[in-house]
């Protein structure tokens, strides 16, 4: 008995035994599993169960121009999101929605819209709006704290970015999205570099998921990203924004875009395609064309689409990213290469007679009944075709090609921003293969193939620098947080495309373009300006023209290039000498004056430029007149006094011989402003007496030498009341002798 | 607790009840911890007694001072702990402050000087000047040069200058004259 207790005893102890070993060694097995084979998993479950870890977004690098004027700097702003899955009720998802919609103060969020967004529960984070300043911010704060919305409605860090100048250098500088990620222009060529390194602030969870103190949190702070220095000048920026604005104004053109280049280095001092956008608002459409056509659309999905289209070409930088047809522009490439082979030189004679018979094709001239004898300047001056065709088939295809390679017309130029058009052959351009007499013919004057702006502007420099084909940029160097310079750009010379010789050649030749040629709307009294026009017919739209100017000054020693190019202009003289070249020269003038160029006047200039204003006050009113008279100035006088108490123009201010002086005579004088006359559509003469006649003098600008000038356009505005004796500035433009073909 | 002892940084056996040896002396040898067995002489034990309170109040003494001593010093570097702690938390919470007031700073800044920038932006100024104020740009022809290649001269009176060769006494007359 005692026995079979016993042996009851012992299988009860193994059947515990075997028990607690089984289930102490499944509990080991399953903890191995979870210890050793799914550890790293489990731990990063735990962690970011316990860990809450936030990006500390990283301020990207800033964009100064070339004299560090900030031209976008990013700063702390803030985002609000909100927790869906923690919204109690329907009332509370209201509260939300209404406080939201009213604080953020976003068109495109209303409180419906807000509510619709919040509105799934499997959700934990539903964005609202990023890059909220600190007023908005705060009262968001408050909004949350007086409603309870604790970890329902979460306020993060961001950065937002600032473009203090708005439109300025748009096409070039681009704009962000709402990751802060370039979208475009130098944003997106140089995103990697203006993204900075993000900072994290790791904190601990409670047990209900609540962020802990700040002893339990660790920072890593953001690291600024690389701050670009451009070669861009503000004020040189400005003169060609303000130029292609009035070009496209004046012009009734579809577009207007250009580029102002450094010749010996290749450095782009500005560029600008107009109409542009406001880089703080980059969906705002500018074009009141543009405008105009979207109100007419009616359907809201094609309205959509072409919205869209819209924008993307606003953002577009037609200046690098556009082809078009050189026209004209191009016989001066023909004619360095003639001169360069030696297949012409400055004195070969051709006898135009309107036209020319290429294969089975009659190609005219822009003048129909011909230019009769002239030499290889002459021919250029007066943008003759049949010469510059006759000019590209003494070349020949081979040495035609070998110059329209070499000057870099075949491939990119490098320049270091986004989307720069390539050339393919066949499609842009001739190739050699596919280069018959009818495609050289043509291409020799500039027609039948396609460049783009920075590709002209790039060749035209090789020719003003004595011949050097340079590497175009726009990133001069790259500067750290500290300002410690990371990168600098050199110069980078491609290959030497012409002799210096020839070059000079065809420097001077355009010099003469723009002294007597179809370029004299360029011409600057002072300054030696040397330049080609070209005007051509689309190839991709019937009926619509590109009317450019491409030119360099001063021609002894050229500094800087100019290409100013307009799309579709609407004027009945489209042609580039007629549109184009007052801008590109308004632009030269300004520059070069702004680069402490010195001017050196002719004889013929010094006449016709303006005087300084005597100093008359204190003098008996007809000791004034005669001092006035004999300087040539008229003079008015205001009041019925004896002695002239004080005079407008104040004595050394700048007025043209012949303007007049207001002469006040007593100290209570009511009559002093007046209304600004019409001065456009009149000789200069003829402008300078309706302003004196006014009681207002003017400042001659634009095309000064020639006898057959018309004003076009007047600084201040018809109409307006200004002050006696105002300069008003009126530019003059010649409509004869600028057509080319 | 001899183990315990030898290596905690405090010998906590010091608050607990002390074990003290009986001095060996003729009339009383067995240990004091077992008192209650020896009933046989009342009276002895009575002297006993007191004789042990008086013997323990000599012997802990020293040791009970140090143990005070250390429990203050325990206490104060417990308390001296926890006012750091919460100093630094304090500092901590400061700078975190401020460093978020600083970045809500330099945000405002950037953004104030974005908008200053845009309102006076080379097109603005320029817009004004013309338009508003009538002004119009320097030509070139306008500028006078000063030619400074000779070096500067002091005019002391009207239109005579002080020459630097001429007489020192002249000079200073001139001065005076100019000057009273």
């Amino acid at each position: 008995m005692a026995r079979a207790n016993q042996n009851i005893k012992k299988r009860c102890l193994s059947a515990v035994a075997i028990l607690l070993v089984l289930g102490f060694g499944m509990d080991i097995c399953r903890l191995l599993y979870f210890q050793v084979l799914k550890a790293d998993e489990y731990r990063v479950l735990a962690e970011s169960g316990q860990l809450s870890d936030t990006q500390i977004p990283a301020d990207r690098g800033v964009i100064y121009d070339s004299n560090m004027e900030v031209l976008a700097e990013s700063a702390s702003a803030w985002l609000v999101y909100v927790n869906p899955s923690k919204i109690k009720d329907d009332k509370q998802r209201k509260v939300i929605s209404k406080g939201l919609s009213k604080l953020l103060k976003d068109e495109d969020l209303d409180e419906k819209t807000i509510y619709n967004k919040i509105g799934n529960k499997k959700y934990g984070y539903v964005r609202i709006k990023g890059k909220i300043e600190y007023e908005t911010k705060t009262a968001v704060q408050n909004f949350i704290n007086e409603n309870d919305l604790y970890a329902i409605v979460c306020i993060d860090p961001d950065t937002k970015r600032y473009y203090p100048y708005d439109n300025f250098a748009s096409t070039i500088i681009g704009m962000t999205n709402i990751d802060s990620d370039g979208r475009v222009g130098l944003e997106l060529k140089y995103n990697d570099i203006l993204t900075g390194v993000p900072g994290r602030i790791i904190t601990a969870r409670d047990g209900h998921s609540d962020l802990m103190s700040t002893n339990y949190e660790t920072k890593f702070d953001a690291k600024q990203g690389t701050s670009l220095v451009l070669t861009i000048d503000k004020t040189i920026q400005h003169y060609l924004e303000k130029g292609l604005s009035q070009a496209v104004i004046d012009a009734e053109a579809t577009s207007a875009y250009g580029i102002v280049m450094e010749v010996d280095t290749g450095a782009i001092l500005a560029m600008a395609t107009m109409p542009d956008y406001n880089l703080n608002k980059p969906w705002e459409i500018t074009s009141v064309k543009t405008l105009e056509k979207l109100a007419e659309i009616k359907d809201k999905e094609e309205y959509s689409r072409v919205y869209n289209e819209e924008v993307y070409m606003m953002w577009r930088n037609k200046a690098v990213s556009d082809t078009y047809e050189p026209g004209s522009v191009f016989k001066v490439f023909t004619a360095a290469a003639g001169l360069e082979e030696g297949v012409v030189t400055v004195d070969t004679t051709y006898n135009c007679v309107g036209a020319i018979q290429v294969a089975d094709n009659r190609i005219n001239c822009h003048k129909h009944e011909g230019h009769g004898v002239q030499t290889l300047e002459q021919g250029l001056m007066n943008s003759c075709n049949p010469f510059y065709i006759t000019v590209g088939q003494k070349l020949g295809t081979d040495k035609f090609y070998k110059y329209f390679e070499a000057f870099g017309f075949t491939e990119d130029t490098g320049v270091d921003l986004p989307a720069e058009a390539s050339p393919v052959g066949g499609i842009t351009y001739h190739t050699k293969e596919g280069m018959g007499i009818s495609q050289l013919s043509s291409s020799a004057f500039g027609q039948t193939f396609q460049v783009s702006a920075i590709q002209m502007i790039t060749a035209v420099s090789a020719i003003a620098n004595g011949g050097k084909l340079m590497e175009p940029y726009v990133v001069a160097k790259q500067i750290d947080q500290e300002g410690n310079t990371v990168y600098e750009k050199n110069p980078t010379t491609k290959r030497q495309v012409i002799s210096e010789s020839t070059a000079q050649k065809v420097v001077s030749m355009m010099e003469s373009v723009v002294e007597r040629g179809t370029g004299k709307n360029a011409y600057i009294p002072g300054y030696r300006v040397a330049g080609k026009t070209g005007t051509s017919e689309k190839l991709t739209v019937d009926g619509e023209y590109i009317a450019s100017f491409v030119g360099c000054a001063p021609a002894d020693d050229p500094q800087i290039a100019v290409l100013i190019v307009i799309d579709e202009p609407q004027v009945a003289n489209h042609g580039g000498g007629a549109i184009a070249a007052p801008v590109a020269g308004s632009v030269i003038e300004q520059t070069l004056k702004y680069m402490n160029v010195e001017p050196v006047y002719t004889d013929e200039e010094l006449a016709k430029l303006n005087a300084s204003a005597p100093d008359v006050s204190g003098m008996t009113v007809s000791a004034a007149k005669t001092t006035l008279t004999n300087q040539n100035f008229n003079a008015r006088v205001v009041g019925d006094g004896d002695r002239v108490i004080s005079q407008y123009p104040v004595k050394g201010s700048s007025i043209p011989l012949g303007g007049v002086v207001i002469l006040y005579t007593s100290a209570e004088n009511t009559d002093t402003v007046s209304t600004v006359p019409d001065l456009t559509g009149l000789s200069i003469s003829e402008a300078n007496q309706r302003a004196v006649n006014s009681g207002y003098n003017i400042k001659i600008s634009g095309a000064t030498l020639d006898s057959e000038v018309v004003s076009y356009r007047q600084s201040v505005e018809v109409g307006i009341k200004a002050e006696l004796g105002t300069t008003i500035t009126v530019y003059f433009k010649t409509t004869s002798g600028v057509t080319d073909g | 607790m001899a183990g315990y002892n030898n290596s905690a940084a405090y010998d906590l056996s010091l608050f607990e009840p002390q074990v003290i040896e009986k001095p060996k002396t003729k009339n009383n040898t067995a240990p004091v911890t077992n008192p209650q067995k020896k009933t046989a002489n009342k009276a002895s034990a009575k002297t006993n007694t007191q004789q042990n309170k008086n013997s323990n109040q000599v012997a802990l003494s020293p040791a009970l001072f140090k143990a005070v001593m250390l429990g203050v010093m325990f206490c104060l570097c417990v308390v001296a702990l926890l006012i750091m702690e919460s100093k630094c938390n304090a500092l901590d919470k400061q700078i975190s402050s401020v460093q978020s007031e600083l970045s809500i700073a330099q945000g405002e800044s950037v953004r104030l000087n974005a908008e200053l920038n845009g309102m006076i932006s080379t097109e603005k100024i320029e817009n004004y000047a013309e338009n508003v104020l009538g002004m119009v740009k320097a030509e070139s022809y306008q500028i006078s040069y000063i030619d400074l290649s000779e070096g500067d001269k002091i005019v002391v009176s009207g239109d005579r200058t002080l020459d630097e060769n001429g007489n020192i006494t002249k000079k200073i007359k001139e001065l005076f004259a100019y000057i009273f």
